[in-house]
């Protein structure tokens, strides 16, 4: 079979090593990076053979061509955004199929305003990715020929994976006690509270709307009523 | 139809029908229920007459915030989410994730645990492609396939169930190993196995190869032209099926896969018979390296015991595997504490469904079952 | 005894009788044959708990489906929308008429015995649309109208094909005179006692069976039923006793196609203790009869529900055909097919005398269609392994060439992104 002597173990002997993580592999590409204009800093060798560049926000589009043209980079494996808490960045992944590389880009957003070009005009693949990252940050792609939400509700309000979008916690304890009765519990009370604090603070608008599909406990039938009528049952 | 002004000329306009009538296009709404949308995925299509014009796949429909929870998890206890991304291949996933954070940390797991890894991760291939294979030809009207497909899987599933203690959602990989060992007998049952799968791939073969009906309804369809699927960044048995041998497996090893190597199945004619085949024939891939794996297993520890809250350097790291649908992703980022950062996952048939509407565009409507079984779509990893 | 009136009036009756016990038992047999051995075929085990080996599950399902509400859309035509299912049955049932059984229990044996099953097959297409249309639904109609499609384009080879079949009887009958009642056909297929007309026409059993797979909607050619297919069929709106009407007119119709094909071609009654002759003579005539007649429709029942177990068979084997390949198929190769057929058939079975001035009878069968069944089996061969060229495709996993001009034109309309070329620079920096 084709396996290696067990005597080399693997990520010894560097000629035993795979092209794709020699290291005059990844030295041919590191010095292809760095005769190009628009790069921030040096190419950084990262685990597994990935190379890490940074690109200043405004040469993205061209620099990107002249990977895809010049250094054979067809293939865009990956866009990501990161939510760094004071900026956002992208991040991209490409494949050169030709020569066994992957390099990853990253580029650091403006605070305030997330906004980079779009990288479909160069790999088709961008579209959906875009869009993702869009409907998860809120990172707007200009160029971008079709930027709507993919993944969630179109009238969803919020960013989900920012660090400053807090997920309802699961449980609230607000109005729960151990001084409740039995028909209070068996009335659903508890849980008509837990269901207006979920639906405002889940990101669905200021409106009370509830997605179809949730459960409602009976509150989408009752409306709000000014005084919840005292409890009655100790006379 | 509307018919315009020529019905009150002329009769013979009216006969005639060409300068008088329009025809409007309909527009059609398939699924999100459907028994071939293969999971919770709606296809807007337009046609006119009986050809798409116009295809929109809406989808979101399983999302479930995979990459938040895990932000939310520390690193063991998210394992278990990677399992609901492809819920059809859950060893390949988590395999993906535990190898993102072993490569952050630079931890090298024991190689009795790589050449475990192997060994599940083909096994997966073979019941993932077993579930494409057998639906697919479901689809186009087979019903025995399925069954025969199905009970091959069910020898594989059990086999995971003995090891692991779950048929689906085993939850058996670790950060620096796997869980448990094989239990005594396991490599006994799994060599019986890989008997009874050689006569039913056999069987398989004898089903499906030269049926002029099946070849009929899948030769010349979906033809992906193999620039076009590079640069929709499509990977695995679809990139393969048009002629480009890239497999994460061979190009970029990692794993057992740097001592064992792989034949990936490749294919010229870029239609959905191409991949159909590369399927069928990466199970008998899969079948000779799982038989590999069980010649050459090193003894050893099964894992490298990492602390339950595990603290990783900070740093960021991309790990890819080859996962039955194309390439499975990791990108993570540590911060430095038990939770992960940033956990992206990226999922193949995300960025494989992309290509459904060129692929679409003026097929007749008959044929859009075929193309979409051929793309091989697990809806959990589109949505995540 | 009797007068030959009130004889009539008993074979009427009987039967009548006859035919109303075997119509309702179609279906209760049909589907569970359907289901169990689809199930065996399948590896799996099919219905077991209703009744021993599940024989009542069709019982269950009848009862089930009485039971249902009947759901009406409220814009369909009502009147259309009711009588659809009687449209699509009525024929079917009236079709029991001439299958003949035995040579008694035929209910009436008509001389014009072909031509009537067939007309009446026609009638079904009636059903067939004014289901479609009655729904009231766009992709019910469309089904119906792509089911009624598939159904009269079928009929024509269907037709064409049974007609080698009768220009035989014309050869090997009495007097030299064709006939279309299937009593007349039957009895050509007697003497010799082994001569039943598939071996001098399989490539003409082979077609009617294909045919008669398309006219019952039955797999490959199912795509009015599948649910896996965008348009939903012409049976969507229809639920309860109207379904398990149009259900119970499938497996009807399964019965009287494969009926034809036993009477036409698998000698019909005929078999191993279906000898007249014989149980009278040694039994007299009201008990030899009734012993011969039993003998006769085990026989035809055997031979009948052999074809149905194939017909279940072929759908667990075979996916289903696209629309447009099934109507070229009809079209462009079984037509052309079928019309070959009549005329080469025809041919040798008149030239054949003419060449060698008298009519040898060999093994008492006279030698053109001695020659007439040798040439038919070469064409029948030849059909079989020319196959994949005809359907154009090919066994090998190659492209048909014209789906590679499709493939082609469709690549030249696309526009394709640009295409990264190769990387010059860096590939002339490496050397």
């Amino acid at each position: 079979m084709d396996i290696v002597s067990r005597a080399a173990q693997p990520g010894g002997a560097s000629a035993k090593l795979p092209l794709a993580f020699q290291p005059d592999h990844i030295a041919e590409l590191t010095r292809a990076l760095h005769s190009l204009d628009g790069l921030v800093g040096h190419p950084v060798l990262m685990g597994g053979g990935v190379v890490g560049i940074e690109v200043d926000r405004a040469k993205l589009v061209q620099f990107c061509r002249v990977l895809r043209d010049e250094l054979g980079f067809e293939m865009l494996s990956s866009v990501s955004g990161v939510d760094m808490r004071d900026h956002l960045e992208t991040v991209y992944h490409i494949r050169s199929l030709a020569h066994n590389w992957l390099l990853q880009i990253k580029v650091k957003l403006m605070p305030g305003n997330p906004q980079v070009d779009s990288l479909v005009g160069i790999w088709p693949a961008a579209n959906w990715l875009e869009r993702e990252t869009y409907d998860l940050f809120g990172i707007i792609f200009t160029g971008h020929p079709d930027l709507r939400r993919i993944l969630l509700d179109d009238e969803f309000e919020g960013y989900p994976l920012l660090k400053s979008f807090h997920p309802t916690p699961m449980t609230v304890h607000d109005r729960a006690t151990t001084q409740v009765t039995p028909e209070e519990a068996l009335s659903g009370e508890a849980q008509r509270g837990v269901e207006r604090v979920v639906s405002k603070r889940l990101g669905q608008g200021t409106l009370e709307r509830l997605h179809p599909g949730t459960p409602t406990f009976g509150h989408a039938h009752y409306p709000e009523q000014p005084g919840v009528p005292e409890d009655e049952g100790v006379d | 139809m509307a018919i315009d002004q020529g019905n009150q000329q002329d009769t013979h306009l009216y006969i005639e029908g060409a300068e008088g009538l329009r025809s409007e296009e309909m527009v059609l709404n398939m699924g999100p229920q459907h028994p071939s949308t293969h999971g919770v995925l709606r296809l807007v299509l337009t046609l006119d007459g009986e050809t798409v014009v116009h295809c929109t796949p809406v989808i979101g429909y399983l999302h479930r915030g995979i990459e938040k929870i895990l932000e939310n998890r520390p690193y063991m206890g998210g394992i278990r989410y990677m399992d609901n991304s492809d819920y059809l291949s859950p060893m390949l996933n988590e395999t993906a994730y535990v190898g993102a954070v072993e490569q952050l940390m630079g931890l090298e797991p024991p190689r009795r645990a790589q050449y475990i890894r192997l060994m599940t991760n083909e096994m997966q291939r073979i019941a993932s492609h077993m579930v494409a294979i057998g639906t697919y030809l479901l689809d186009l009207g087979a019903m025995t396939p399925i069954l025969y497909c199905f009970r091959d899987r069910e020898g594989i599933l059990d086999l995971f169930e003995a090891l692991g203690g779950s048929r689906f959602n085993v939850n058996y990989m670790r950060i620096g190993g796997v869980l448990h060992d094989f239990p005594p007998g396991w490599l006994h049952r799994l060599e019986q196995w890989c008997r009874t799968f050689d006569q039913s791939l056999k069987e398989l073969e004898d089903l499906v190869t030269g049926n002029e009906i099946f070849e009929a309804r899948t030769q010349g369809v979906g033809y992906i032209d193999p620039q076009q699927a590079i640069a929709y960044g499509l990977t695995g048995p679809n990139l393969r099926g048009s002629g480009i041998n890239f497999d994460l497996r061979v190009d970029r090893p990692y794993m057992a896969y740097r001592e064992v190597s792989v034949n990936p199945a490749v294919r010229q004619e870029g239609d959905a018979f191409a991949r159909f085949r590369v399927r069928l024939d990466e199970c008998y891939e899969s079948l000779r390296l799982i038989r590999v794996a069980m010649d050459t297993l090193p003894g050893g520890p099964i894992s490298t015991r990492t602390p339950i809250a595990l603290r990783p350097p900070r740093g960021e790291t991309y790990f890819a595997v080859e996962s039955s649908k194309g390439e499975q992703g990791i990108y993570l980022i540590s911060d430095g504490s038990e939770y992960p950062y940033r956990a992206k996952i990226r999922g193949p048939s995300f960025v494989n469904l992309q290509i459904l509407p060129e692929l679409l565009r003026g097929h007749k409507m008959g044929d859009v079952v075929a193309i979409l079984g051929s793309i091989d779509l697990v809806l959990g990893e589109v949505d995540r | 005894m009797l007068s030959d009136f009130w004889l009539e009036v008993i074979h009427f009756f009987i039967t009548l009788i006859f035919a109303l016990i075997f119509i309702p038992i179609i279906p209760l047999l049909g589907v569970y044959l359907d289901r169990k051995v689809l199930g065996l075929m399948q590896d799996r085990l099919g219905p077991t708990y209703t009744g021993p080996w599940g024989l009542l599950q069709t019982v269950v399902d009848m009862i089930k489906l009485l039971s249902k509400e009947d759901i009406r859309a409220s814009a369909t035509d009502n009147i259309i929308f009711s009588l659809a299912p009687v449209m699509f049955l009525a024929p079917i049932i009236t079709s029991f008429v001439v299958l003949p059984f035995s040579p008694y229990m035929t209910v009436n044996a008509l001389a014009t015995g072909i031509i009537y099953l067939v007309a009446l097959s026609s009638l079904d297409v009636i059903g067939v649309f004014m289901a479609g249309w009655g729904s009231n639904n766009k992709y019910a109609l469309m089904g119906g109208l792509r089911s009624a499609a598939q159904m009269i384009s079928y009929e024509l080879p269907l037709v064409l094909s049974l007609i080698g079949v009768i220009m035989l009887t014309s050869v090997l009958g009495k007097g030299g005179v064709g006939s279309i009642a299937l009593s007349d056909i039957i009895n050509v297929q007697l003497h010799p006692w082994w001569l039943w007309l598939i071996l001098i026409q399989p490539l003409g059993f082979l077609i009617y069976y294909t045919c008669g797979l398309a006219e019952t909607n039955r797999a490959p050619f199912d795509l009015p039923e599948a649910e896996s297919e965008l348009v939903a069929g012409y049976l969507t709106e229809y639920s309860g006793l109207r379904w398990a009407m149009f259900f119970l007119g499938e497996y009807t119709n399964m019965v009287i196609v494969s009926a034809i094909a036993t009477s036409l071609f698998l000698g019909g009654w005929s078999g191993p203790g279906a000898d007249q002759g014989f149980w009278v003579g040694h039994l007299g005539g009201l008990l030899g009869g009734i012993i011969f007649n039993l003998f006769a429709v085990f026989w035809f029942q055997a031979k009948l529900w052999t074809l149905i177990f194939v017909f279940v068979w072929i759908r667990a084997t075979l996916p289903r055909l696209r629309a447009d390949q099934l109507m070229r198929y009809a079209w462009l190769i079984l037509m052309p097919i079928t019309l070959v057929n009549i005329l080469i058939t025809g041919f040798v079975l008149l030239i054949v005398p003419d060449l060698m001035g008298e009519t040898m009878i060999v093994a008492q069968v006279p030698v053109n269609v001695w020659i007439a069944g040798a040439v038919n089996w070469v064409m029948f061969f030849t059909y079989i392994l020319l196959f994949d060229r005809i359907t154009g495709v090919s066994v090998k996993g190659k492209m048909p060439r014209w789906a590679k001009r499709q493939a082609t034109t469709r690549k030249q309309a696309q526009p394709t992104p640009q295409p990264a070329p190769q990387p010059t620079a860096l590939a002339q920096a490496q050397k």
